[in-house]
C-alpha cells in the first residue's frame, strides 16, 4: 500500500483557500461597521406628505359593485320561467337602526396595541398613554352598548349613542395617529 | 405583527402600521443611503422619498423578494440619483487576473468606514452594493446601468485603495 502514489494539488487550490480566508476578513469587518439612525424629522416629513395626498375614494369602483349587486338582485326576484302565482312578503328593518359589521375602530386600536409592542418609548409618552387609556374605556363602552343594541335594534336612542362614542373614539385615534 | 398583516394594514393607508414598517427598516436603510451619498442631509431626503414610494406603491410588491429587499433596492435607486453620475466612473485599466486582496489578519471596523467614506463615488458605491449589502455583479450592473466589466473593476481598485488606505 505504501508503494501507491500521492498526488499534489495544483497552486491554485491554495490561491482559492487564501483568497475565502482574505474574503472572511473583510466580512468579519463588514460586521462590525456602525449603522446610523434617522431623525425624528424624516417620519415627520413622511407623516405630513402622506396626510396631504390621502388615497382617493374611487367611486366609479363603488358605483359598478352596486350596479351588479342591483342587477342580480333583480335578476334574482325577477323570474319569468316560474309560475306566477308565487307571493313574497318582506320584513323591513330600518338600517340605521342596525350595527354595521365593519369596526374600523376596532381595527385601528388592534394596530395601536400591536405598535405599542414594537415601539414602547412613544407608547410610554403620558399624553399617548393618557389617550389609549380614554380609548380603552370608550372602547369598554361601546362594546356594552353593543350588546344593548342587539342584532335587531328598534331603540334610535341607543344608536345615537353609539355614533357620539364612536365618534370619540375616532378623535382619540386621530390624535394618537399625530404622535407617533 | 406578521409582515403579511404589516402589508394589509399599510395598504388601508394605516398610519400606525405604516410607522411601525417604517421603524423596523428605517436603521438599516438609513445607513445604506448615508453610506452611498456620504451625507446626512442627503441620506435623510433619500429616506423619506424611498418610504413614501414604498407606502404609495406597496400594492406593487409582489413577494417575489423579501419585503426588506425590496425596499433596499428603492433606497439604492433613490441615492443613486443623488450621485454626480458623469464624473462617477473613473476611467481604469484592465483589471489583473489575481484579484484576491490580502488584508492581513484582521481590519479594524472603524478605520474601514472612514476609508468607505472616502473611496471615490464609483469604486464607493459598487463596494457599498456588492460587499456591504450582498448584491451580485449581475444586480449591481443593472442598477446603476453600467455593464458587469465595470463593476468587476470598480469593486477590485475600490478594494485595493481601501487595502492601501487601512495600510497607511
Amino acid at each position: 500500500m505504501y508503494q501507491l502514489p500521492e498526488y499534489e494539488p495544483s497552486d491554485e487550490v491554495w490561491k482559492k483557500i487564501e483568497a475565502g480566508l482574505n474574503k472572511d476578513v473583510l466580512q468579519k469587518a463588514i460586521g462590525r461597521l456602525p449603522e446610523f439612525e434617522p431623525t425624528e424629522e424624516v417620519w415627520s416629513a413622511i407623516n405630513q406628505e402622506l396626510n396631504l395626498h390621502k388615497p382617493k375614494i374611487i367611486l366609479w369602483k363603488w358605483a359598478s359593485i352596486a350596479a351588479s349587486v342591483l342587477l342580480i338582485a333583480g335578476l334574482m326576484l325577477y323570474k319569468p320561467w316560474e309560475s306566477p302565482d308565487i307571493s313574497y312578503s318582506q320584513e323591513k328593518l330600518d338600517k340605521q337602526l342596525l350595527l354595521s359589521p365593519t369596526d374600523d375602530s376596532q381595527k385601528q386600536y388592534e394596530m395601536i396595541v400591536a405598535y405599542c409592542k414594537e415601539q414602547t418609548y412613544i407608547c410610554q409618552n403620558p399624553e399617548f398613554k393618557e389617550l389609549k387609556t380614554e380609548l380603552e374605556e370608550l372602547n369598554l363602552a361601546s362594546v356594552q352598548l353593543k350588546e344593548a343594541v342587539g342584532a335587531y335594534n328598534t331603540e334610535p336612542e341607543l344608536m345615537a349613542q353609539l355614533s357620539i362614542i364612536e365618534q370619540q373614539k375616532a378623535d382619540i385615534i386621530r390624535k394618537m395617529a399625530m404622535k407617533i | 405583527m406578521t409582515e403579511a398583516e404589516l402589508i394589509k394594514a399599510c395598504l388601508e393607508n394605516n398610519r400606525f402600521a405604516q410607522r411601525t414598517l417604517y421603524d423596523r427598516y428605517k436603521r438599516a436603510m438609513y445607513t445604506l443611503a448615508y453610506r452611498l451619498t456620504n451625507d446626512f442631509d442627503d441620506a435623510n431626503d433619500v429616506l423619506q422619498d424611498a418610504f413614501l414610494d414604498v407606502f404609495r406603491k406597496l400594492e406593487n410588491f409582489r413577494g417575489e423578494a423579501t419585503l426588506g429587499a425590496w425596499i433596499r433596492a428603492i433606497v439604492v435607486r433613490k441615492a443613486y440619483r443623488k450621485l454626480e453620475k458623469p464624473k462617477m466612473w473613473q476611467i481604469i485599466g484592465e483589471i489583473p487576473e489575481e484579484t484576491s486582496v490580502d488584508w492581513g489578519d484582521s481590519i479594524n471596523a472603524e478605520y474601514l468606514e472612514k476609508a468607505i467614506q472616502v473611496l471615490p463615488e464609483g469604486f464607493r458605491t459598487v463596494f457599498i452594493l456588492i460587499e456591504i449589502e450582498g448584491y451580485t455583479h449581475k444586480e449591481t450592473a443593472e442598477m446603476l446601468g453600467v455593464s458587469e466589466g465595470t463593476s468587476k473593476s470598480q469593486l477590485f481598485y475600490a478594494k485595493k485603495k481601501l487595502r492601501e488606505m487601512l495600510k497607511n
